[in-house]
């Protein structure tokens, strides 16, 4: 293959190095907007696409998108069908065991959710004891809610986020703890249309989960995905993508 | 051996025969392995939570025992008296209500009902708004309209059962309808009922773990959240079911003592 493509460039007379370097993104074919989801002409649209495309472009390589099921996307990584992943996979001690991840692009924090005129504040003792605070058992939410406030405070445990969302639109509860990535697609719905985003987890002892693309180990496009990285968000491209989906800031991270 | 030591054995034999006595060592021995080969020392950091999930788990049964049982005398009531529209309706609801899984009809009034009341324009600023955006209201009301369709069942059975000679007898002293049906029928209804009745409140018992899926913060609440957090499986479960038998066990007993107050043998 390689040596085909090399004849190929010498054939056409081209030096090796004026040619980008041809990559394929692999994409979850499920829909995960406004992270990515494909339309009914094949094409991708969403946060990360254009992202992805934005540092590609900045780091001189030329980049396809392909979906790829979710449960086979790590195996596909490994047997050269695609060459990164870039589909909100977060970075995890257990993965970083089998792929090598570039610097995160999006961090996902935890947020308090609750009607939009609600006033919370999770530092004010006051505000914290006339709120009815709801989080899904068995997440690090519980763990970080239950040390917060040292079980001082009555939590309503919920078994699954669908429901603690219905809840919150009933009114019976005023504010979820709940991952930011997670909840979006609520956020974004209509029935979520009157809540956002009150607040956000900052604090050491909770850091963020934090996303970044996923590479074959000692890829050499790590690096050269990690510069056109730092370019975009120098240059303010990425601010320009991440405006048209979120507002918020979905980098989260002290930019380089 | 002598002559007066046999019968006091013979009576400790009849109350502690050998089969009773190896199954309590049994009991104790396997206690022990549990209190012993297990970690507790999760324990203390939950007992508060636990006490209090206890005292709530009680509360929402008794509440709807109690309510269940005052819905359960007038549908017992109208299939025996009403051969019309009444009977219809108490027989439909009893049908209904037991040929429904209870967990169900609990995410129904939950989930169902209660997210529609919380609809209603201006509900949130009444002085109902607190207890309706609790679960436990919801909790109560289905757990104690599930008791009153089978209770109901039973009274039908216990009315249908007293006989007509003792009515017709305060009858005849000159008592009017509502003086028989208190004096003479409902007292001899529920003696009959009694124990199939007091079945029905150790099988409620059990049912309430379910309103943890609703939020209430019971008992079994505080257990799986116990079990989230340290990752054990058995302790936290032995325990609760430890805690379900005692419980079942004491009730068991209490209600045997007032059958065998008001029981029919006798009289």
């Amino acid at each position: 293959m390689k040596k085909t493509a090399l004849t190929l460039a010498l054939a056409f007379g081209l030096a090796a190095p004026a040619l980008a370097q041809d990559l394929k993104i692999g994409i979850d074919s499920a829909p995960y907007p406004p992270m990515s989801w494909q339309e009914a002409d094949g094409s991708f649209h969403g946060f990360e696409v254009e992202l992805a495309m934005a540092v590609c472009a900045a780091a001189a390589l030329n980049c396809t998108h392909e979906g790829v099921a979710w449960n086979g996307i790590i195996p596909a990584l490994e047997t050269n069908k695609i060459d990164m992943i870039v589909s909100s996979m977060t970075i995890t001690p257990k993965r970083q065991e089998v792929v090598e991840f570039s610097d995160p692009y999006v961090s996902s924090n935890a947020i308090y959710i609750g009607h939009k005129d609600f006033v919370f504040d999770p530092n004010d003792p006051e505000i914290i004891k006339n709120t009815r605070l709801a989080v899904q058992t068995g997440t690090s939410h519980e763990d970080y809610l239950t040390r917060k406030f040292d079980g001082q405070v009555d939590l309503k445990i919920y078994q699954a986020q669908d429901e603690q969302l219905a809840d919150l639109v009933a009114g019976r509860i005023d504010v979820v703890l709940s991952g930011r990535m997670g909840s979006l697609a609520f956020l974004s719905s209509e029935e979520g249309k009157d809540f956002k985003a009150l607040a956000m987890v900052e604090d050491e002892t909770y850091p963020p989960l934090k996303i970044g693309a996923a590479f074959r180990k000692g890829d050499a496009n790590i690096a050269k995905f990690n510069e056109g990285l730092k370019t975009v968000l120098q240059n303010g491209t990425y601010d320009e993508i991440a405006n048209k989906y979120f507002d918020f800031d979905v980098y989260g991270m002290p930019k380089p | 051996m002598t002559a007066l030591a046999l019968p006091t054995r013979r009576r400790l034999r009849k109350v502690m025969p050998v089969y009773r006595m190896i199954y309590i060592a049994i009991g104790l021995a396997t206690l022990y392995l549990i209190v012993t080969g297990l970690s507790w020392d999760w324990l203390p950091k939950y007992l508060p939570k636990l006490w209090t999930g206890f005292q709530i788990s009680l509360a929402i049964w008794a509440a709807s025992v109690i309510f269940g049982f005052l819905i359960a005398l007038p549908l017992g009531l109208a299939q025996v008296l009403s051969r019309g529209p009444l009977r219809w309706l108490s027989v439909a609801y009893c049908t209904t209500l037991r040929g429904t899984p209870l967990l169900m009809q609990l995410w129904l009034f939950y989930y169902g009902l209660g997210a529609m009341m919380t609809q209603i324009p201006g509900i949130r600023s009444t002085v109902l708004w607190p207890y309706l955006r609790e679960a436990w209201p919801f909790a109560v009301l289905a757990l104690s309209l599930n008791f009153a369709a089978y209770a109901g069942e039973i009274m039908r059975g216990a009315f249908a059962g007293v006989g007509r000679g003792e009515i017709e007898a305060g009858k005849a002293f000159g008592m009017s309808s509502t003086k028989v049906f208190f004096r003479i029928w409902l007292p001899l209804a529920l003696r009959q009922a009694l124990p199939t009745l007091a079945g029905e409140t150790v099988m409620q018992l059990k049912a309430i773990p379910l309103v943890a899926t609703v939020t209430v913060p019971e008992m079994y609440a505080v257990i799986s959240q116990s079990r989230h957090d340290t990752l054990l499986t058995y302790e936290p479960l032995l325990l609760i079911a430890g805690i379900y038998l005692s419980l079942t066990f004491l009730l068991v007993q209490a209600l045997a003592a007032v059958e065998r107050r008001f029981s029919l043998a006798k009289r």
